[in-house]
Parts: structure tokens; sequence; C-alpha cells
């Protein structure tokens, strides 16, 4: 089992998560990943990316939407971009 | 985040106004106690508090497990035909209509083939017997060039197509259908120009709606989806990122705004807008309290709060004029509520406006009850507007089929938050209207419309299409690697090659290794295709066989087995063997090969998905020559070493 921080930003992160896919218990840790998610396809990845934009207020960029593969990887981008 | 949404958002700051996550929540709760009518209400309450397309999706995937359709209205078969992807508008529409009242069976056409599903009789469209079709077609769809040597012409001919598509679908399907208005392009070389010049694309694209709006027959709703784009703000509705991205046309900060709007159509084409609207008076049409502050008092007319009051009565003005009933139910004695109508000259709303007019102390619900009697009217045809919290609780637990608009603080947002009200829409004109838009539509001079595209085949035939056969190498591999990569749907045996692996086979003796690319008159789709096929014995087998989704329904299965059969032939082979090896996801490939002119030889073993069946094979004969399709022209690269022009790299999320 993966630790994953508590931060703001995480729990923030997973409230998205647990919006956007529905399910009120869903636990981020860093190794999550697509697979690991029901919903989380293609079509849920671009809801995914739209919905954590809005939510922190941030844009990603193309090669970052495609390359996201885990959640440790989104968490590192969105608290980088959230600061910035 | 979008103008529309915020007079929602200070909404939801007040206390009878529960978060879409509650909600959620107590839809879940009543749905698993039996409750589900309350559920069915949570879920469309949902709609109106929030814009969050999360929480409509999450709406959505609960009114799917709701059991049965009694908690509705109405159910509808609704089929959504898009040039983009529909995935999210989907589930919207669907929370979207359970707002209206109506439950929503959905079928969502396969990507972009909107004219092949209206104009093939036998499309699984036809099949699926609509009651109302939605045409979500993006301006991107609209054949006008950047600037048109005809404008006339042009504009003529796309009302043509437009309207040949609704004759199709109301007198072959006997559907209603739904149409969302072009949004012209953000950018136009013209800049403002583009107003003055006539040809511009931006012009040509705004007057076409304007010309859809007048050639649209009984039958036929336009959403004017300008206006939402407006309301939920250009950078919402227009993100072309995602469009590049996934093919989202509709940008998703807008997807929830637009699926609202068509909801509203729906409910307004089959007559179940709402028709009565309540009125509170006191700090609802004018500031203050008359019962206090007098006729003299109250406010209405000067300064920004007043003139807030003002605009909201002009608004109700004008739908008593579209034939909406406004009713009067305040808690005052009768002759001071009537005061200020009598003594106020700022006042808009007189008493005439009125088509009851209660004051008294008696609760609300039982008035409203009295009113629904007396009209006889049902209670679901009404809506409620008062700027107490605790009025609207009490209506909305004793009468829960009446719509309660959960106003914002400030008088200003009154009218946009009960204008997006579910059933707020006016379903057709009424008959005065009609006539004055018959008196004006048979004075213009109607242009004679060009016949256009009527069949499947004419419009195959009509869009010139040309396949270019490249061999499969060094500068398409990229391209070709990530198609194999990332399709799903058009995947005749499900393998993924690695680049290596691709090569590798292209360079076997006798391997037939095709990358196709397909343009028309209308579009350059680049690389769509890829086939790699190994000889065996007298065969030539189909290792690999995939294309875009993007260019499905064009006939190409058989102008690209066509280019296989040839290359089998030319190796002095006998038969080109197909397999389809079922993943779970390629379903839609499965009648490639039939398509193709191959013949079934029956399943097969192999390494298929369990569940997915067993895989099949099929059998095309060489010997003779294969005709491939009349709709495309099959060419080969002049020059095969010259390096393809630079590809179109979408991220396709597979059709969706």
């Amino acid at each position: 089992m993966t630790s994953t921080p508590s931060d703001a930003t995480t729990l923030k992160l997973q409230q998205v998560f647990r919006d956007v896919f529905a399910d009120p218990d869903l636990t981020l840790t860093d190794a999550l990943t697509a697979a690991d998610v029901p919903g989380w396809d293609s079509l849920g990845h671009i809801g995914l990316m739209f919905s954590i934009e809005a939510a922190f207020g941030i844009t990603f960029t193309d090669a970052e939407m495609s390359s996201l593969e885990n959640v440790g990887e989104l968490r590192q981008v969105v608290a980088r971009k959230s600061t910035a | 985040m979008s103008a529309d949404a915020a007079p929602r958002e200070s909404a939801g700051s007040l206390s009878d106004i529960p978060s879409s996550r509650d909600l959620l929540a107590r839809a879940r709760r009543l749905a698993a106690a039996g409750d589900t009518a309350g559920a069915a209400r949570a879920l469309a309450e949902v709609a109106v508090v929030t814009r969050d397309l999360p929480a409509w999706l999450a709406a959505a995937g609960e009114i799917a497990r709701l059991p049965g359709a009694e908690w509705a209205r109405r159910r509808v078969r609704l089929a959504v035909l898009g040039s983009h992807t529909t995935g999210h508008l989907v589930p919207a529409l669907v929370t979207a209509g359970a707002a209206e009242g109506l439950a929503l069976d959905v079928y969502e056409a396969p990507y972009g083939q909107y004219q092949q599903e209206v104009l093939d009789p036998s499309s699984d469209l036809a099949g699926f017997r609509p009651d109302i079709v939605l045409l979500a077609v993006d301006a991107r769809a609209v054949r006008f060039p950047a600037t048109s040597s005809s404008p006339a012409e042009d504009l003529a001919a796309e009302v043509s197509r437009w309207t040949t598509l609704w004759s199709v679908l109301r007198e072959r399907l006997g559907a209603t259908v739904v149409q969302l208005s072009f949004v012209a392009p953000v950018v136009d070389a013209h800049g403002s120009l583009a107003l003055t010049l006539p040809g511009s694309r931006r012009r040509q694209v705004r007057a076409l709606n304007l010309a859809l709006g007048d050639a649209a027959p009984d039958g036929v709703h336009l959403v004017d989806a300008e206006a939402v784009a407006l309301r939920s703000g250009l950078g919402a509705w227009s993100d072309d990122r995602y469009y590049f991205r996934s093919k989202h046309a509709i940008g998703l900060g807008a997807v929830t705004t637009v699926a609202g709007e068509v909801a509203q159509v729906l409910s307004a084409s089959l007559g179940l807008g709402r028709k009565v609207v309540v009125l509170d008076l006191d700090g609802t049409v004018w500031g203050g309290v008359v019962g206090e502050d007098g006729a003299a008092g109250v406010t209405i007319g000067d300064g920004p709060a007043g003139e807030a009051f003002q605009a909201f009565q002009d608004y109700l003005v004008s739908l008593q004029q579209r034939g909406v009933l406004l009713v009067a139910v305040s808690k005052n004695n009768p002759d001071e509520a009537r005061a200020p109508f009598e003594q106020r000259p700022e006042m808009r709303l007189s008493l005439d406006h009125f088509a009851a007019f209660l004051a008294s102390w008696d609760p609300k619900p039982d008035a409203i009850r009295q009113v629904a009697a007396d009209l006889g009217l049902g209670l679901d045809s009404f809506v409620f507007v008062d700027d107490n919290p605790v009025e609207r609780e009490a209506v909305r637990r004793a009468l829960p089929q009446v719509g309660v608009v959960p106003l914002p603080v400030e008088p200003s947002g009154y009218a946009a938050a009960l204008a997006a009200y579910p059933g707020m829409q006016a379903g057709a004109l009424t008959a005065e209207d009609a006539r004055r838009t018959e008196q004006y539509r048979s004075r213009a001079h109607v242009a004679r419309l060009e016949a256009t595209a009527g069949t499947r085949e004419e419009f195959l035939a009509s869009l010139g299409m040309v396949l270019t056969v490249e061999e499969v190498g060094e500068p398409n591999l990229k391209r070709v690697v990530q198609l194999i990569g990332k399709t799903n749907q058009f995947n005749l045996t499900g393998r993924r090659h690695s680049a290596a692996e691709v090569l590798a086979l292209a360079q076997q003796p006798g391997t037939a290794a095709l990358a196709l690319r397909l343009r028309d008159d209308f579009d350059d789709h680049g690389l769509i295709g890829v086939v790699l096929a190994v000889p065996e014995g007298d065969d030539l087998l189909v290792d690999t066989w995939l294309m875009s989704c993007r260019v499905l329904g064009r006939g190409l299965e058989a102008a690209t087995m066509a280019v296989v059969a040839e290359r089998a032939r030319a190796g002095g082979l006998r038969r080109v063997v197909g397999t389809w090896v079922p993943t779970g996801r390629n379903a839609p490939a499965r009648g490639a090969y039939s398509d193709a002119g191959f013949t079934g030889d029956g399943p097969v073993p192999g390494d298929a998905v369990p569940s997915a069946g067993a895989p099949e094979r099929w059998l095309l004969d060489v010997t003779s020559e294969v005709p491939g399709s009349p709709f495309v022209r099959t060419v080969s690269p002049e020059r095969p070493s010259a390096p393809p022009p630079p590809d179109h790299h979408h991220e396709e999320t597979d059709g969706r």
C-alpha cells in the first residue's frame, strides 16, 4: 500500500475523483491508475481532466493530459500548477 | 464559472437550497428504501441547483438505475446524432430530461455518422424507432468555405441539406426533430469585417441559422445554441484543446447548459412546459412589504433595486403575452396587495395581467391547490416564485409536483433564474405569432432550393471520397502504430503490434502492409486505416485490420478489402481469409467482412475474450476481380518514396 500525503490538495483532488466517478468512498493513493477505477476510460479521463481544471482553476498542457498515468503524477502536477 | 451559473451559486447559499452532493445522497437513500418518485425528484433537483458536470453525470447514473419510468411524466425515445463526441452530452441530457419530468431512453449514433444514420433505412437509428431525434452538429460540419464566392447558392444548398434530413426523419421515422443551431467560429480571418463581407464564413453561418428558422416546419424545433454559448460564456462553449484532444465540439463547461436548453425544448415540444407562474408580491415583484411600507413606500422604478424589479416585471409581462398564466399568491390583506398596482405608475404589471389574484393569510400550498382546481390545470404545470426560502420549502414539501424556483438574493438575477428553470421554454408560436410568421414567410422571396442527397447512396456519392493506399514504412510508422494502439471499435482482430513488430511484418515477402489515407471534397481525414495481411499457402491472412472511428459508415470496408484482394491476386494467391476476434469492444466491426463481400465460414477456436463469444472466419475468393465501393476512388501515391504530408494527430476517444 502506497502512502499518500493527506494535504489539502490531495483531499480536494480526492473529492473531484469521488464526484467524477460517482463513488463517495473512493480513496486516492499515488499508485492508483485508470485500470483501478470503474469509469476511468478515455471518455472518463477527459471528464476528469476538465473537472480538475475547473476545481483548481488550472489549465493542463496537451502533453500533461496525455502523460498523467497515475494519481501520484497527477497530484504533483496539480500541486505545482495550483501554487504557481 | 459561467454567467448563468452565478445566480444559482448565490442561491445555493440560501438555507433551503441543498447541495448536489446532498441531493445525490438523498436520492440513493430514497431509492434504496423503494421511494422511486422521491429519488427521481431529488435527482431532478440536481439540475436545478448546479451546472456542475460531474454532479449531472452522477445523477444520470442514478436515474439510469431507477426501476421503471412511473416517476416520469413521459417516457421518450431520444436519438442523439452528432458530428462530434456526444459521450458527455448524452448523460447530461438524461439529467436535464428528468428535471423536465422526462424519462429518456437514449440512442447515441456512432460518432460522426449523422447523415448515414438518417438516410440509411436499415440503420440502427431506424431500428431504434425514436420519438425525437436531436441533431447535434457543430459549425465545423457546415459546408461553407472560408469565403464563399457564391454565398446565396452555398446557403441554399446547405439549407436544402438540412431540410432533406428533416423530411426523411419526419416522414420515414415519424420522429420530431430537434436541432442545435450553429455557433459561428470564434476565429474568422476577416475579424469584425466578417459582419459586413458577404460570403464570410461567420456571416454565412449566422444566415444559415436564420434560414433554418424560416424553413422549420411543424415538428422541427431549433435550439438556439448561440444563445446558450453566450450564456455559458464563449470560453466554456468553445475550448479547442478539448476539440483537438477528444472531438468535444461543445466545451465541457457548457454541456450542462446545452443539455438544459435541449431538454426544455423537448418538454415544450411535447406540450409539457409550465403554464402557470405563481408569484409572491412583497420582495418578489417589488421591494419591501406593502403592509408596512405602504403602496408609496415599496421599491419599484427608481434606483438599482427598483429598476431590477421593473425589469423582472417586464419579463413577466412578456411571459404573459406568450400565453403563460400569472397568478398572484400573497400573504396580505387584499386591498393592500392591490394598492401598488393601482397607485404606482412605475409598475409594469397590472392587475389585468393576472389570471387569478389571491391575497389572504392562508398557507400558500392551500392557495395554489385552489388555483389549480379553479383553472383545471395539473400542479406539474405550475412554478412558484417567492423570495422567501421558508415559503419555498413549504410549497416544496406540500406540493412536490410544483416547480420551485431557487431565486437568488438580488432581484437583478430573478428573470434569469426563472427563465432557466425547467419547463419555461415556449413550445410553439402562438396562433398570432404563427400568422405573422406565415405572412413574413410568404412575402419573402424563397429561392428555389437545389435538390440534394436524399439517400445514403447519393450522400456517399456526393462526398467525392479518395482513398490513398501507402505502404507501411518509416514515414508513416508512428501514426500507424498509434492507430493500432488505440483503435477499439473498428479493430477486427484486436492485435496490438509494436512498432518493431509492424516493421518486421511489413518486410516479410508477400505481406500486404497498407496504410490508408482518406480525403473527400470537404475534409482531409489523414491516415485512417491499417491492414496487415500475411501469405500462407494459397491464402492471404488478415492479421490486423482497423479504421479510425471518424470515417466509419462510408463504405470504406469494401474499398479497403478490394485493395487487399488485388494484392493477393497479384501475388498468385486464391483467397483472402479474415478473422473477427471479439474483444468486447469491437462489436461495431462485426459486419465489416460481410460489407466487403466476404462469406462467413463460421466460428473458429482462438484467443477471444471468453464472454464476448467465439472468433469468426470469413473468406473472399480473389480469383475473379473484387468490385470495391462505387463511392470511393482508390489511388496510390505517385512517388511512394516521397515523404507524406504531416498528419493531424488527433487524440481520439474511440468515437465516443
